[in-house]
C-alpha cells in the first residue's frame, strides 16, 4: 500500500502541484484584472471582500462549466446537470486520440510535431465517407472511420519513411507536413466534390446521419460514442506498448535507439511503424471529431487539437493514462472557461494562462520543489529533451 | 612537502565511501592508491583536492594542519589534480589552457602571456615535455594532452600531484613515456599520488602502495609483491590471474575476412585491406591504439556499419549486406564497446535487457504478443547462470555495477547459438573481480570451439588471451604475430612502426 | 513537507465541494430589457473588423438589452457557445459571420422559443442534398450588399487615382469577401466608361476571379504588408485591403512609403485606426452595426421575423464613410460625381450585374 502510495505521488504530485500552482498564479490575475476590484484597492477590508469573491467566483463558474452546475437542473432531471461534463468529455475525445498519437511518438524517441496535420487528413477522410456515399449505419460510421485512419496514416508514415530512408528530422518534417494539410484543406474544400451545394465557402456539406457516431446520452447531450473509442485506444496504446513486441521495438528505439540497433532492432522500421500508427491516432481524432461533432469539415476543423496534444502528451509523461487525464483537464478548462467568461466576464484567455503555466510548472520541477519545499520530485524534463535528440 | 590524511571519513546516506582513512605521502614519493571501482578512491582524492567535503577527518600538509574546502585551496597549498578525463578546451591553444582561469592583462588590456610562455617552457625542457605552446590541443594527441594537465599543475607550484588512472589512455610505449616524466617528477622533489588498477605499472613505479577495499585502507604493500597479491588484497580472496591457455588445435577455418574495406559517409575511407581467418577454437585479437579503424571493423562484423565492401564469411556462408538481425542469428555473439550506450538500454529491466535480441522469438513471443512469464523465467535463469548480482529482475539495468552489465551483455549474446564471438573491449572500466569472469568467459568459449574475435587496447589483456595477435594502424591490419611475441614488438606495431 | 501538502489538498477540496453545493448566481436585470448575446466568429472581439463592428451595433442597443458576447477560437466553439447562450436564457442570439450560419440554424430549430439572427449569412435551412433551402421561422439572415458602396469607392478611388492604377486583395476568396472586390473593380470600370479613360484595377477582375490576390488567411501581416508593397511597385496609389485585421498592415505601408491611399471595409477605418487617418481615402462601410440593432429592436417590440434582411445604399445598410481627412484632397466635382454614382445605384439606373 505504502508502495503504491509512493508511486502515485511521484508521478502524479508533480502535475498537481503544478495544476495547483497554476490556478493560484491565474487566479491572482484575473483578481488584478477585474475593474470591481481595482476600485476597492484603496481599502484593505472592502478590498479582500471583492476580491475573494471574484477569485472564488471566476472558480466556481470554471468548475460549474466544466462538470456540474446546477442552474442546469431547475426544470430537467438531474442528468442535465451533468451537460458541462458532457461537454468536457466532447471537447476532450479529439484531444485524447491526438494526445496518444504524440505520446506513442514520444515513447518511441520521435516528437510528433505533425498531430495536426494528420488530424486535419482524418478528418478529410471520415468527412468524405461520411457525406459521399450511402451504407447502413454502422458499416457507415466503421467505414468513414477507416477512411480517416488510413489516410493519416498514410500522411504520418510518409514523415516516417523521410526520417528512415534520408534522416529528415521528424521535427522539422512534421511541421513543413502541418502547413501542407492546412493548406490542402484549404484548397480541398473549394473543389466541387467537397464544396457544400449553394456554398463557396470553405463548408464540405454534412455527413449523412448514418455516419455519425450515436450519442450515448440521449440527443440533449452531445456526449458520443468517441469517448469510447478514444478510451479503447488508450488501452490499445497501452497494450501496444506494453505486452507486444513492436511496443518492445518502440520503447527500445526510443530509450536507447544506438543499444536496439545493435541487438538487430530495425530503427528505420520502427520509426516507419511508429509514425504509422501514431498518424493513425491522430487521424482517429480527427475522424471522432467530425463524426461525434462537427459532422461538417471547415477549413478550421482541426483547430489547435494537435498542438494542445503535444502540451497533453508531456503534462501525461507520454503515458496513456496521463494522455487521457490530461486530455481531459485541458477539456474541462476550456469548456469551464467558457461559463466563466459568460456568467463573471473573466475572459476566456485566462484558460490559456492557466494551460502555459501547468506546462511552465511541469516543465521547471526545480520550481515547484522549492516552492513546496519538497525533496525528491520526479522530473521529466527527458521526456521533451528526448524526443529532440531523436 | 609531505601530506598526512588521519581519520578521513565520508558517508553518503547509508554508503560509507571512506571509513577513517589515513594516508601519509611524503616528499619526492610516488604513493600508489589501488582499489577497485566503487572501492573508495576517487572519493578520497576528490576530498583531498576539495571537490568533496569530508564528515571528518584533517590534513596536515608538512605536519601543519590545513582546511580544504574547495579546490582553490587544495592548490594554494600546492596540490594538484590531473583528472581522468582532460579538462582542457579543444579549441584553445596549450598557452590559453594553461593560463585559463589566471588570466592576466597588460596594461593596454590584452592578454598578459610573456611570463606564462617562459615558466612554461622552462618547466618543458626541465622534464623532457616536448610541447609547443602555441599548438592548439584538438591536434596534440592524448598522451601530449596530459603533459598538457600536468604543466598546469606545475605551473602553479604544485608540490602534490594526484594522477588519477592517467596511463588509461595511453599506448604502451606512451606509458613508459609516462613512467619515466613520474620518475623526473619524483625526482624534482615532487610527491605523486598515482591511482591506477593496472598491476604492472603500479609495481614498475611506485614507492608505497595503499590497498583501499570497500572504503577502508586493508594494507599498505611492498612494490616487490607479485600481482597476484596485489590482486587479492583489493578484491579480498585469491585471484589467480594468469588464466591457463589450453592448446586447442584445429584446423577448420570459422570466419574469413578478405579484402574488407569500410568507408564513411561521403565515401572516405576508414578500414581498409582487412584480411584475416579464425580458425576453431581460437582467440584472433585485434590490439591498437583507441581510433585506428577497430570500432568500424566491429561493428562491420555484424553489418552495424553501411558501406562495407569485401567479404566476411562464416562457415562459407557471406554475411555482409545481411540485416543486423540475420548476421546475429547466423551466429554471432556481439559484446559492442560501449555497454551504456550501445550493449544495453539502461531504462529498460535487466529481464527487458536480456531479450532485446529475441524478444520477438519463441518462446518470448508468440507472434505480437509478449509472454512475460517466459521473459522472467529467462531473466531468473540468466541471473543465476552469469551470477549477476541484483536485488530483482526487474531493476532498472542502469542501477547495476559496470561488471554486471556487462554480464547481462555476455548473457544475452552468449544465449543464441555462437560460432564466433566478437568482444570490444570486453573489460574496459571493469574491476578485477570482473574482468576476472569475463576472461574465464571468453577462455570457456574458445575451449568450446567457436572463434573469437577480441577487440582490446588493453595490451595485457591482448597478451593473456590471444593465441594470435593482429594490431591496427591507420585503419589497416599491420601485421598479425603470434602470441608469442614480445610486447615491446607490438607496442611498436601499434604505434605504427612495422620492422 | 507532507503537513503542507496534506493542508493545501483539503483546502483545494473544500474548494471544490463549496462549489459544488453553492451557486454563484448573477444579480438579475431588470426584466424589460431583452437579453440579446452574440457569438463572435474566430479572430477575437478587437479585430477592428465584422466581430468588432457586430458588437458595436449591440452596444449601442444597450438602451433596451442587456448584451454579452462569447469569442471562438475555432469553428468547434461555436455550437457550445450558442447552447450557453441558450442556457442563460438569452433572447437573441446573434452569431457573426458565415462560418456559424449551420451552428445557428441547427439551434433555431432545436430552440423555437429564441431567436437568432446571423451576420453575412441568410441562414437558410436546406435538406439533406442542398436542393431545398429555406428560411427557419425564428432566424434572421442579415447580409450585405457591399458591392453597392464598393462601387461608390472604385469610382472615387478611379477618379482620385494620378497614376490610373489602383488595387484590391482580399484574406481569403470567400463570398463576403470577393464582393467587395466585385463592385470596387465595377466602380473603376464605370468610371472608364464614363469619363473615357483607362484606370487598371490590379488584384481583382471580376471576369476572372481566379487570378484575384489574396493573402491566404486573415492574420499573415507580413504577407499583407508584402502584397500592398507589390502593388505601389506596380503604380497602385489606391489600395482597398479586404482582409480585415490585415487592413493594418496596408495602413501601415501607405503611411511609410508615402505612396498610396488606403480604401477601409467594414467600419470606418478612421474610426478603427485615427493614427492612419491621413493615408484613409474612405471605408466601404457595412452596416452591421445598424442592422444588429434594429433586429434587437424587432425582439425587444415583438415584431420579429425571420424575413432576410440584405443592406443596401437604399436602406442605409451599406454605405461610403465622409472623407474626413481627404474632404479637402478630393476634388468637389469628383465627390459630387460620386453621389451621383451612388443615388444612380440606389434608384437602380445603374446596374451592378453585369
Amino acid at each position: 500500500m505504502k508502495k503504491f502510495y509512493n508511486r502515485i505521488a511521484e508521478t502524479a504530485l508533480l502535475p498537481f502541484l503544478s495544476v495547483i500552482m497554476a490556478f493560484v498564479i491565474s487566479g491572482l490575475l484575473i483578481v488584478f484584472s477585474d475593474a470591481a476590484v481595482l476600485k476597492v484597492i484603496g481599502s484593505p477590508g472592502k478590498f479582500i471582500k471583492v476580491a475573494s469573491s471574484t477569485f472564488m467566483n471566476a472558480y466556481i463558474a470554471l468548475f460549474q462549466g466544466a462538470f456540474f452546475d446546477p442552474h442546469l437542473t431547475q426544470g430537467h432531471t438531474l442528468l442535465q446537470g451533468f451537460y458541462p461534463l458532457s461537454e468536457t468529455i466532447v471537447t476532450a475525445t479529439p484531444l485524447i486520440l491526438a494526445g496518444l498519437s504524440v505520446s506513442l511518438a514520444f515513447q518511441s524517441g520521435l516528437f510528433n510535431i505533425g498531430a495536426q496535420g494528420q488530424f486535419i487528413f482524418g478528418a478529410i477522410g471520415a468527412s468524405y465517407v461520411g457525406f459521399h456515399y450511402t451504407f447502413s449505419p454502422v458499416v457507415h460510421v466503421t467505414l468513414a472511420l477507416l477512411a480517416g485512419i488510413v489516410l493519416a496514416s498514410l500522411w504520418g508514415g510518409f514523415v516516417g519513411l523521410l526520417k528512415a530512408r534520408t534522416g529528415a528530422h521528424e521535427v522539422i518534417v512534421t511541421i513543413m507536413m502541418n502547413y501542407i494539410a492546412g493548406f490542402f484543406i484549404l484548397w480541398i474544400l473549394k473543389t466541387k466534390s467537397f464544396l457544400r451545394p449553394r456554398r463557396i465557402d470553405p463548408l464540405a456539406p454534412n455527413i449523412k446521419p448514418s455516419a455519425e457516431l450515436p450519442h450515448l446520452l440521449g440527443s440533449t447531450m452531445r456526449l458520443h460514442a468517441g469517448i469510447l473509442i478514444a478510451l479503447l485506444a488508450a488501452v490499445f496504446v497501452w497494450w501496444l506498448l506494453n505486452k507486444t513486441t513492436i511496443g518492445f521495438q518502440f520503447r527500445a528505439v526510443g530509450a536507447n535507439a544506438s543499444a536496439a540497433k545493435t541487438a538487430g532492432i530495425s530503427v528505420g522500421v520502427t520509426t516507419m511503424l511508429t509514425m504509422t500508427i501514431a498518424g493513425a491516432l491522430a487521424g482517429l481524432g480527427g475522424a471522432v471529431h467530425v463524426l461525434g461533432n462537427q459532422y461538417a469539415l471547415t477549413s478550421d476543423i482541426a483547430g489547435s487539437f494537435g498542438f494542445d496534444a503535444i502540451t497533453v502528451a508531456l503534462l501525461g509523461r507520454a503515458k496513456p493514462r496521463g494522455t487521457v487525464m490530461a486530455a481531459l483537464l485541458f477539456g474541462a478548462l476550456r469548456t469551464g472557461g467558457r461559463t466563466m467568461e459568460a456568467n463573471t466576464s473573466t475572459p476566456l484567455d485566462i484558460v490559456l494562462v492557466i494551460q502555459a503555466l501547468i506546462v511552465l510548472f511541469i516543465a521547471s520541477p526545480a520550481l515547484v520543489r522549492f516552492i513546496f519545499r519538497i525533496k525528491n520530485l520526479q522530473s521529466q524534463g527527458t521526456l521533451a529533451s528526448k524526443g529532440w535528440n531523436g | 612537502m609531505s601530506l598526512e590524511l588521519r581519520g578521513v571519513t565520508k558517508t553518503f546516506g547509508s554508503l560509507v565511501a571512506n571509513d577513517n582513512i589515513n594516508l601519509k605521502v611524503d616528499d619526492g614519493e610516488i604513493h600508489a592508491i589501488l582499489g577497485e571501482n566503487g572501492a573508495g578512491k576517487s572519493t578520497l582524492m576528490n576530498i583531498v583536492y576539495g571537490l568533496v567535503q569530508p564528515d571528518s577527518g584533517e590534513f596536515l600538509v608538512d605536519g601543519n594542519p590545513v582546511t580544504i574546502h574547495q579546490p582553490a585551496d587544495a592548490l594554494a597549498v600546492g596540490i594538484g589534480m590531473v583528472h581522468q578525463h582532460f579538462m582542457l578546451i579543444p579549441v584553445f591553444s596549450v598557452l590559453e589552457n594553461i593560463i585559463l582561469g589566471h588570466e592576466q592583462s597588460t596594461k593596454i588590456g590584452s592578454l598578459e602571456s610573456s611570463a606564462a610562455r617562459e615558466k612554461i617552457l622552462k618547466l618543458a625542457s626541465e622534464f623532457g615535455f616536448h610541447i609547443d605552446p602555441d599548438a592548439i590541443v584538438e591536434n596534440l594527441s592524448v598522451g601530449v594532452q596530459q603533459r598538457v594537465e600536468i604543466l598546469k599543475a606545475l605551473m602553479y607550484d604544485a608540490k602534490i600531484l594526484i594522477l588519477d588512472e592517467p596511463t588509461a589512455v595511453l599506448t604502451p610505449q606512451e606509458t613508459d613515456e609516462f613512467i619515466e616524466i613520474m620518475k623526473k617528477l619524483r625526482a624534482s622533489g615532487t610527491a605523486i599520488i598515482f591511482i591506477s588498477h593496472k598491476l604492472r605499472e603500479v609495481k614498475a613505479v611506485a614507492d608505497k602502495i595503499t590497498v583501499i577495499r570497500q572504503g577502508k585502507v586493508v594494507a599498505i604493500a611492498d612494490p616487490k609483491s607479485t600481482q597476484e597479491e596485489l590482486a587479492s588484497l583489493m578484491v579480498g580472496r585469491p585471484v589467480n590471474l594468469t588464466e591457463k591457455k589450453t592448446i586447442h588445435h584445429d584446423n577448420a577455418v570459422v570466419v574469413k575476412v578478405s579484402e574488407l574495406n569500410i568507408a564513411d559517409e561521403v565515401g572516405r575511407p576508414l578500414v581498409s585491406n582487412i584480411n584475416f581467418e579464425i580458425h576453431k577454437g581460437e582467440i584472433l585479437a585485434i590490439a591498437g591504439v583507441q581510433g585506428n579503424g577497430q570500432t568500424e571493423l566491429a561493428n562491420a562484423m555484424v553489418n552495424l556499419h553501411k558501406n562495407v565492401h569485401g567479404s566476411i564469411l562464416l562457415d562459407g556462408q557471406e554475411i555482409v549486406g545481411l540485416s543486423v538481425n540475420k548476421s546475429l542469428h547466423s551466429g554471432i555473439a556481439y559484446v559492442p564497446e560501449s555497454r551504456e550506450l550501445d550493449g544495453l538500454i539502461g531504462k529498460f529491466s535487466i529481464a527487458e535487457n536480456l531479450i532485446l535480441d529475441t524478444h520477438h522469438e519463441q518462446p518470448f513471443a508468440k507472434g505480437i504478443f509478449m509472454s512475460n512469464k517466459a521473459v522472467e523465467e529467462e531473466a531468473q535463469k540468466k541471473v543465476v547462470e552469469f551470477d549477476i548480482r541484483t536485488q530483482s529482475i526487474d531493476a532498472p539495468v542502469s542501477s547495476l555495477s559496470g561488471g554486471n552489465k556487462q554480464k547481462v551483455v555476455l548473457a544475452r549474446e552468449l544465449s543464441r547459438p555462437v560460432r564466433l564471438v566478437v568482444a570490444c573491449q570486453p573489460t574496459r572500466g571493469l574491476d578485477v573481480g570482473a574482468i576476472e569472469f569475463v576472461h574465464k568467459r571468453i577462455l570457456e568459449e574458445r575451449e568450446a570451439g567457436r572463434a573469437v574475435l577480441l577487440f582490446s587496447t588493453e595490451l595485457d589483456e591482448v597478451m593473456t588471451l590471444a593465441d594470435r595477435i593482429a594490431v591496427m594502424y591507420k585503419g589497416e591490419i599491420l601485421s598479425i604475430v603470434d602470441a608469442s611475441a614480445t610486447r615491446e614488438q607490438i607496442g611498436l606495431l601499434m604505434a605504427g612502426v612495422k620492422s | 513537507m507532507k503537513k503542507s501538502f496534506t493542508f493545501k489538498s483539503i483546502a483545494i477540496l473544500s474548494v471544490i465541494s463549496a462549489s459544488l453545493i453553492g451557486i454563484a448566481s448573477a444579480p438579475m436585470s431588470q426584466a424589460a430589457k431583452v437579453k440579446a448575446c452574440m457569438v463572435l466568429d474566430t479572430g477575437g472581439i478587437d479585430d477592428h473588423s465584422f466581430n468588432a463592428g457586430s458588437w458595436a451595433g449591440m452596444q449601442s442597443a444597450t438602451s433596451i438589452a442587456d448584451v454579452q458576447y462569447l469569442p471562438s477560437t475555432s469553428s468547434a466553439d461555436f455550437q457550445p457557445n450558442i447552447k450557453k447562450f441558450i442556457d442563460l436564457k438569452c433572447q437573441l442570439i446573434v452569431g457573426v459571420g458565415f462560418s456559424i450560419s449551420s451552428a445557428i440554424v441547427a439551434a433555431g430549430k432545436a430552440n423555437p422559443g429564441v431567436k437568432f439572427a446571423v451576420v453575412d449569412d441568410s441562414a437558410m435551412d436546406c435538406n439533406a442534398d442542398y436542393s431545398v433551402c429555406n428560411a427557419v421561422a425564428n432566424v434572421k439572415g442579415l447580409t450585405f450588399g457591399t458591392d453597392q458602396a464598393a462601387f461608390q469607392a472604385g469610382y472615387l478611388a478611379a477618379g482620385y487615382s494620378k497614376s490610373g492604377i489602383v488595387a484590391t486583395y482580399g484574406g481569403a476568396p470567400y463570398p463576403t469577401v470577393t464582393i467587395f472586390m466585385d463592385g470596387f473593380a465595377k466602380g473603376v470600370a464605370y468610371y472608364n466608361s464614363a469619363k473615357h479613360k483607362s484606370v487598371k484595377v490590379l488584384g481583382w477582375d471580376p471576369k476572372n476571379p481566379s487570378s484575384g490576390t489574396f493573402v491566404g488567411d486573415f492574420a499573415n501581416m507580413n504577407k499583407a504588408g508584402q502584397i500592398s508593397s507589390n502593388f505601389e511597385q506596380q503604380g497602385a496609389d489606391v489600395i482597398m485591403p479586404v482582409a480585415g485585421g490585415l487592413e493594418a498592415a496596408t495602413l501601415s505601408q501607405s503611411l511609410k512609403s508615402g505612396k498610396s491611399v488606403v480604401v477601409g471595409v467594414d467600419t470606418d477605418a478612421v474610426a478603427s485606426y485615427p493614427q492612419y487617418s491621413s493615408v484613409i481615402l474612405t471605408t466601404v462601410q457595412k452596416g452591421l452595426g445598424a442592422a444588429i440593432k434594429s433586429v434587437i429592436f424587432d425582439v425587444a417590440l415583438n415584431r420579429f421575423n425571420n424575413k432576410a434582411y440584405v443592406g443596401t445604399l437604399s436602406n442605409n445598410g451599406v454605405s461610403i464613410a465622409p472623407l474626413h481627412d481627404f474632404a479637402s484632397k478630393v476634388s468637389s466635382r469628383l465627390q459630387l460625381d460620386t453621389k451621383i454614382v451612388g443615388s444612380g445605384v440606389r434608384s437602380g439606373k445603374i446596374s451592378l450585374s453585369n
